[in-house]
């Protein structure tokens, strides 16, 4: 196990530690680490462009407000997701009160934005369309594996179940995925 | 001997750029359609959402800090609210009462006295004149006794003195 330096960049848990003690420098820094990653897993999960933002904005603030519950027995990058996932999920359930939506008005992108015009590729879309299909746990699972590179132990945890079932969601998602997406 | 298995551990690193395949994985990959059919879904998956743009890391931050501090702070009052609200109003009211009552301080207006007036109704002298209730006071004036009735009982001893009393209840 190499050794620690003072240049080596502070571990997740050192900076929750120094946010918790009042330095809110140590927010800025486990913002900018994670917020860019959990924008994509997000997406992945069939978040719109246009409702990304706030969906960003809304789990970080999750997160930090219950930031005394990350035990770190996952990651912090694979807890926030999952936190951004459980989100996403309240706000369908919602929404599915209101109005019923199909998972393809829920999943593809707004043609009328650029923004999303610009980042959606053939293959992207196909993909993502794919992923909608999944149940929520492979889904997740799956972009916490091939989006995220994280490992069974590390998304077992933050998804509360063991590396045994969550090896097995993966390989539930590739095999479905490799059906509706090739 | 790559299995499909160890390929499949693989795939997510290498994806990411963390780690590279072997020459030996590589072949692998060449002959196993079922390892490269997989290899390109983790591919997909490893740049899904790679074009995304967050907001700035700076805006996302003061957002944050300002709700988590206007969060601190509706909790603070919430509290005082419940458990120090009380306290605090009872103190100021403690000290309300020394500041009024103190030596040369202003005193407030008392109340107007009020003195309760018992009301007897005596029926029968409503319609009395005012010659007939003179004449009832001057009744009720008389003495319950006439003082020359009452005993000396100075000179007598308890035999007589007893035997006295009993003669007066009895007349």
């Amino acid at each position: 196990m190499a050794a620690m330096t003072d240049l080596d960049p502070p571990t997740d848990a050192e900076l929750v530690a120094r946010y918790q003690s009042g330095d809110e420098r140590a927010a800025a820094e486990l913002v900018g680490r994670h917020a860019p990653a959990l924008a994509r897993f997000l997406h992945g999960n069939g978040a719109r462009p246009g409702e990304l933002d706030d969906l960003v904005q809304e789990a970080l603030f999750r997160a930090f407000r219950k930031l005394d519950t990350w035990r770190g027995e996952a990651s912090f990058r694979s807890w926030l997701c999952t936190i951004g996932a459980n989100l996403m999920r309240d706000a369908w359930r919602r929404q599915k009160g209101r109005q019923v939506l199909s998972i393809e008005d829920r999943d593809i992108p707004d043609a009328a934005d650029p923004h999303a015009e610009a980042v959606a590729s053939e293959a992207e879309e196909r993909l993502r369309a794919g992923l909608a299909t999944l149940p929520r746990l492979q889904r997740e699972v799956f972009l916490l594996r091939a989006q995220q590179g994280r490992e069974y132990d590390d998304i077992a945890a933050a998804l509360g179940t063991t590396p045994g079932a969550a090896r097995v969601h993966y390989h539930h998602a590739v095999k479905r995925l490799k059906e509706l997406v090739l | 001997m790559i299995t499909c298995d160890a390929m499949s551990e693989r795939m997510p690193a290498v994806a990411a750029g963390r780690s590279e395949w072997s020459a030996q994985e590589a072949g692998h990959l060449r002959t196993c359609a079922d390892c490269a059919s997989e290899w390109r879904i983790v591919q997909a998956g490893a740049v899904l959402g790679e074009g995304i743009v967050p907001p700035g890391s700076g805006v996302l931050t003061a957002n944050l800090l300002g709700r988590l501090r206007e969060e601190k702070a509706q909790d603070r009052r919430r509290r005082f609210v419940r458990s120090g609200g009380l306290a605090g109003l009872a103190v100021a009211a403690s000290i309300m009462a020394i500041v009024l009552v103190r030596p040369g301080a202003v005193q407030p207006p008392a109340p107007a006295t009020t003195v309760a007036v018992l009301d007897l109704p005596l029926a029968e002298l409503d319609g009395a004149e005012e010659a007939d209730l003179e004449e009832a006071l001057v009744e009720f004036d008389v003495p319950l006794a006439d003082p020359a009735a009452v005993p000396d009982f100075d000179g007598l001893d308890a035999t007589q003195v007893e035997r006295a009393l009993s003669a007066w209840e009895e007349s």
